[in-house]
């Protein structure tokens, strides 16, 4: 990234918010009117505290890199000028990578409009450096979490009228906002599980999407996370070994808008049980491991605390194995 | 400017009110563009009523939220006549918040449009030039010791001031005459006055009564009844000429509005005092 900009040179100039202009490149889709609100009553108060960012093009132009909503506030508030950082011109993958950095460290933009701007910088790096960039690379350019960019490409692959309704749902207010981008991308690993183990949901993977849409909006899945409980039912096969048959059916039930059961209710009926027996089995094996090795040390060197807990186990256990 | 370049939200607010005032007023309506250079405001949506007088409507994410605030103390002393309207979704109207703010909003002179979810645009209330506003609070100090009846003509005329200031002046200086005309009737019963002053007009029925012995004691009311008349009584007919003029004229509705009522305040007390009881 510094190699990148390491030519640019910075001055602080005073600039008419007027002849400041939007950058096309620019990703962000979303000026929620509430964070608009606030932000014009702030610099009401105190003004324009960090200047914005531009670059000055060929025409002498100045264009946008950071600072798309305080330039509307300006504008709102009729300033007459702001401060503004000047630099020149980037190239078109230079821009992206500059707006990305800003707004990785900064000041958060929605998952959706990272994930557009990353894939214009995928599209720009592929042209500029003849290969597509790794996560690695990506993440060190950007700025952003190899687990940032992961969400992103999720993002990125929903079919478009999904990303659609995640726009409208964007400009509302975050407490009004009911299907996520949280949602999109817990629901989309989930399905991909799925789809992974039961190929034969891939062809209605879209259907799939509109009932749990529908089930969302319906109240009937309550929280996002319940996804990583279908994810859970559709490993359990592999991981404690329920039959295909029955996860079959539990996901035919997760899947059909008709029913009501929610996710919760569904787990707790299948694998629930099984995935506790699997978990106090893997912690029996912990204690066991420890008394083998607590046999060739003295006892009264184990805390006294453990020692009493121990103890209690060894009469419970007595008592379950006498009955 | 166009509404290509503004948010979603002001757009799907603001243009269905554009289209609303369109319709009742037929100008020029312009969007996002300063009103004057010194006025760090520029309201969605705005157009010249008159000559002289300015309509801006802002689209806001409830009725009457801090920055409108803050844009109405910028306007009372920007010494424009600017009447603001708040444009909000018609759902955060219907809140319990919503209906809080629209009150304090209309109590602060300003007008309140709503857009329901299909974009029809409905006007709440009305708003006044914010240099004509008068808070209730300070309406109600001043015709606190007046008695009920004529407090209930002044809060009608209260009213009418509330909706086009101007006619609010008409309507205080009504309340005057019909008072004059109330105490010569009774004058004229008591055998003070003769019959013709009840058909003269306002001025000169009032410089009967001033020359009336009975009333000798009222002449400082009565003078200032006819200071009213003359002062003010005419400030709804009047056409500023230029902006500056437009400006006294709206500052006078609001002095002349008080005038109006201090005026009928010392009347009625002084007929009061000569025997003569007014309702």
């Amino acid at each position: 990234m510094a190699k990148l900009l390491s030519h640019q040179h910075l001055s602080l100039k005073q600039i008419s918010p007027d002849v400041i202009q939007s950058n096309p490149d620019n990703p962000r889709l979303f000026f929620r009117p509430e964070e608009m609100e606030e932000l014009e009553v702030s610099i009401q108060k105190i003004g324009i505290q960090v200047p914005v960012s531009v670059f000055e093009d060929i025409n002498g132009n100045f264009v946008l890199i950071d600072g798309e909503r305080r330039t509307r506030c300006a504008r709102k508030l009729n300033l007459h000028t702001i401060p503004a950082l000047v630099q020149k011109q980037p190239s078109p993958l230079q821009n992206l990578l500059l707006m990305s950095s800003i707004h990785a460290l900064r000041e958060k933009w929605d998952y959706l409009t990272i994930a557009l701007n990353l894939e214009k910088i995928l599209l720009l790096y592929g042209k500029e450096k003849g290969e597509k960039p790794n996560e690695s690379t990506l993440s060190k350019d950007t700025g952003l979490s190899r687990g940032q960019i992961r969400r992103c490409m999720l993002l990125l692959n929903i079919p478009s009228h999904y990303r659609d309704e995640l726009k409208i749902e964007l400009e509302k207010k975050k407490s009004d906002q009911v299907i996520t981008e949280d949602f999109f991308l817990e629901m989309e690993g989930a399905l991909r599980a799925v789809n992974r183990r039961f190929p034969e949901y891939e062809e209605s993977v879209d259907e799939i999407r509109d009932v749990l849409i529908k089930k969302r909006r319906e109240g009937i899945i309550g929280a996002v996370t319940d996804f990583r409980k279908l994810t859970k039912i559709a490993t359990s096969p592999e991981n404690i070994g329920t039959e295909r048959r029955t996860i079959k059916r539990a996901l035919d039930q997760i899947f059909n808008s008709n029913n009501k059961s929610t996710i919760e209710d569904i787990y707790n009926e299948t694998v629930q049980f099984a995935y506790a027996e699997k978990r106090i089995g893997v912690q029996v094996s912990a204690v066991t491991k420890f008394i083998d090795e607590a046999l060739l040390i003295k006892v009264d060197s184990i805390d006294e605390e453990l020692l009493a807990e121990l103890k209690g186990l060894y009469f419970k256990l007595k008592k379950i194995f006498k009955d | 400017m166009s509404w290509d370049t503004a948010n979603p939200h002001d757009r799907a607010l603001g243009e269905p009110v554009q289209s609303f005032l369109f319709k009742r007023h037929r100008k020029l309506i312009k969007i996002n563009e300063e009103i004057e250079s010194s006025l760090s405001w520029r309201p969605t949506i705005y157009f010249e009523a008159s000559e002289f007088s300015i309509i801006a409507a802002d689209v806001k994410v409830t009725p009457f939220p801090e920055s409108l605030m803050l844009t109405k103390t910028k306007i009372a002393n920007a010494h424009l006549p600017i009447t603001i309207y708040s444009i909000c979704s018609e759902d955060a109207f219907l809140t319990r918040e919503g209906q809080r703010e629209a009150n304090e909003l209309k109590a602060h002179g300003m007008g309140l449009f709503t857009v329901s979810v299909d974009g029809v645009a409905t006007k709440q209330f009305s708003g006044i030039p914010i240099i004509n506003h008068i808070p209730v609070a300070e309406f109600d100090a001043y015709i606190s010791g007046i008695p009920k009846g004529i407090a209930s003509r002044i809060n009608d005329a209260f009213d009418s001031y509330n909706s086009t200031p101007t006619v609010g002046v008409t309507a205080i200086s009504d309340v005057l005459e019909g008072l004059v005309y109330d105490a010569i009737g009774a004058a004229i019963k008591k055998g003070w006055m003769t019959k013709s002053s009840a058909t003269k007009m306002l001025a000169p029925a009032l410089d009967d009564m001033a020359g009336t012995k009975e009333f000798k004691a009222c002449a400082a009311a009565i003078g200032g009844a006819r200071g009213f008349i003359k002062g003010y009584r005419n400030t709804a007919n009047h056409n500023p000429r230029t902006r500056k003029a437009a400006y006294n004229k709206y500052v006078k509705c609001k002095q002349a509005f008080f005038a109006g009522i201090q005026a009928i305040d010392s009347f009625q007390a002084a007929m009061k005092s000569s025997g003569i009881r007014l309702k």
